[in-house]
């Protein structure tokens, strides 16, 4: 129940700091741009890398606005001497966010990619990728105290997301880097508009589960401890 | 209801320690006072109680178990607030209410009321961003008792509020207390602490240097003398006596007989006197 009532509370923080009108706007503009490319190959990619960019990613940057509002307004300090364990605080969170990744990336393709596309591999790939970044941007947030201290920080942990998936382009037979959750996130979601044996699919799904599962105890054990 | 036994806390990478070995007993029904300057370790001392800092040492019990082994249901228990407005700004006064209340399972049913005791009734659809300092402090307060704890925590609970509003927040601490609730307060306002706890603890550099109820200490530490305040031959004058055999003081019973009297207090000490003369420190 307790889980219930922090959902409802962070989709009303989030709607009413405007969280979701950004978005909204946002997507249209993707939807509006890659609506312009004709079809293709090269619109496959693009669709493939803005979703993996941005509404996948989501999470990393909004978790961040998010948790420094909650703090700025002295809400994280309260909501440690209530009830709400910190499991239900990240839990929440998690969800609320991956709500907004997989409805965004959902549309996105629907607007602009309406064939060929497994909308249930879809739906848990962007789920899976989402529960991660938010978890990694969260992790980024503890300790910081202002908006720009978050940004500042963020630098080298957006190079550390990016720079590994070069390496799939690059070095298209290096295996071992599919082991990173970014890297195998990129892969499935190439393959989402661009198609992938099932089998793989599966493979990155579980590398990014797996990864999932280690963050969430990870952002807890920093959590507690902070 | 909440007993600590030589309570030590250090922060992460402090030499030395912020609490050092600190005892007190807080009995059911009683308001008890925290008091001291900043830095002297109030906060902590509410922090490592309501478990926002872990890691000390010794004990603390409450509710007949130590501390460190309550779950969450701890806070099913206690109300906090702190000394500044902790609120979701974009939220409305009642939405504030509700939305922290879902956490409890002992919610508040009637939010109106609950408003309406701190007269925030007419603004409950406000956002809370277009309060004042006072308004939020209210709004923090009423919702630190929305699910009836037993053991409450207030840190300045008067901090920001106009006298109006001040005495209407000391008026439901008291009906609190009468209701059988036990509050451990946290100020530096000696004026709030005389009027409010039974018995009081001075802290100083995380120690207790003191701790009675404010009327032993006044009468152990006040001066016992009578200053008169009249008028002889209609120049203002001013005579202070002893309280001792006052009924046979000669000079007193001339002045009362035959002189204008303006004023007679009892040179009372104040809780502030107090403080400084146990302490050697200002409150600030």
């Amino acid at each position: 129940m307790r889980l219930i009532a922090a959902l409802k509370s962070d989709l009303k923080f989030q709607f009413k700091h405007g969280f979701y009108t950004v978005y909204t706007l946002i997507a249209v503009l993707y939807i509006i741009i890659l609506q312009k490319i004709p079809g293709g190959l090269f619109k496959d990619y693009t669709l493939a890398l803005i979703v993996f960019s941005d509404p996948a990613m989501l999470g990393f940057f909004f978790i961040g606005g998010i948790v420094m509002l909650e703090k700025q307004q002295g809400i994280l300090d309260y909501l440690a001497v209530t009830p709400l364990s910190p499991q239900e605080y990240i839990t929440s969170k998690v969800v609320t966010l991956a709500l907004l990744s997989v409805s965004a990336s959902v549309v996105i393709a629907l607007m602009t990619h309406l064939s060929g596309v497994n909308w249930l591999l879809l739906t848990i790939s962007i789920l899976a990728l989402s529960v991660f970044f938010t978890l990694y941007g969260f992790m980024v947030t503890l300790g910081c105290r202002t908006i720009n201290q978050y940004f500042f920080k963020t630098v080298p942990f957006l190079l550390l997301t990016t720079m590994p998936c070069f390496a799939i382009f690059i070095f298209p037979h290096l295996w071992i880097v599919s082991l990173l959750p970014n890297v195998a996130g990129l892969k499935l979601t190439l393959g989402l508009f661009l198609g992938l044996p099932w089998q793989e699919s599966l493979l990155y799904l579980l590398i990014l589960g797996l990864w999932d599962i280690v963050i969430y105890k990870l952002s807890l054990k920093v959590h507690s401890s902070s | 209801m909440l007993s600590v036994k030589n309570l030590e806390y250090k922060y992460r990478g402090a030499k030395v320690n912020t609490l050092k070995g600190i005892d007190f007993r807080i009995h059911p029904g009683e308001i008890f006072g925290f008091l001291g300057p900043s830095g002297s370790g109030k906060t902590t001392i509410q922090r490592v109680l309501i478990g926002l800092l872990k890691g000390y040492n010794g004990s603390i019990t409450a509710f007949d178990k130590e501390r460190r082994d309550f779950g969450r249901d701890f806070y099913e228990k206690i109300g906090v607030a702190f000394d500044f407005p902790n609120l979701y700004l974009k939220l409305t006064a009642k939405e504030n209410l509700q939305l922290i209340a879902e956490y409890y399972q002992n919610p508040p049913k009637d939010f109106d009321a609950l408003l309406d005791q701190v007269g925030l009734l007419p603004d409950k659809d406000k956002k809370v961003e277009g309060f004042s300092k006072g308004m939020k402090m209210r709004l923090n307060f009423i919702r630190s008792i929305m699910h009836n704890p037993a053991l409450m925590f207030f840190d300045e609970p008067t901090s920001g509020l106009d006298p109006v509003n001040a005495k209407l927040i000391k008026d439901m601490i008291l009906t609190m207390k009468g209701e059988g609730k036990t509050v451990f307060l946290t100020t530096h306002n000696m004026t709030i602490a005389e009027q409010l706890c039974d018995r009081v603890a001075f802290l100083v550099d995380g120690q207790i240097s003191l701790c009675d109820t404010p009327y032993a200490l006044k009468l152990k530490y006040g001066r016992k003398t009578v200053k008169v305040d009249f008028l002889s031959c209609g120049t203002p004058d001013t005579s202070e006596f002893e309280l001792d055999q006052l009924s046979g003081n000669q000079q007193f019973l001339d002045i009362i007989s035959y002189s204008e009297i303006k004023s007679i207090h009892s040179q009372d000490a104040s809780l502030e006197d107090i403080f400084i003369k146990v302490t050697g420190r200002e409150l600030i």
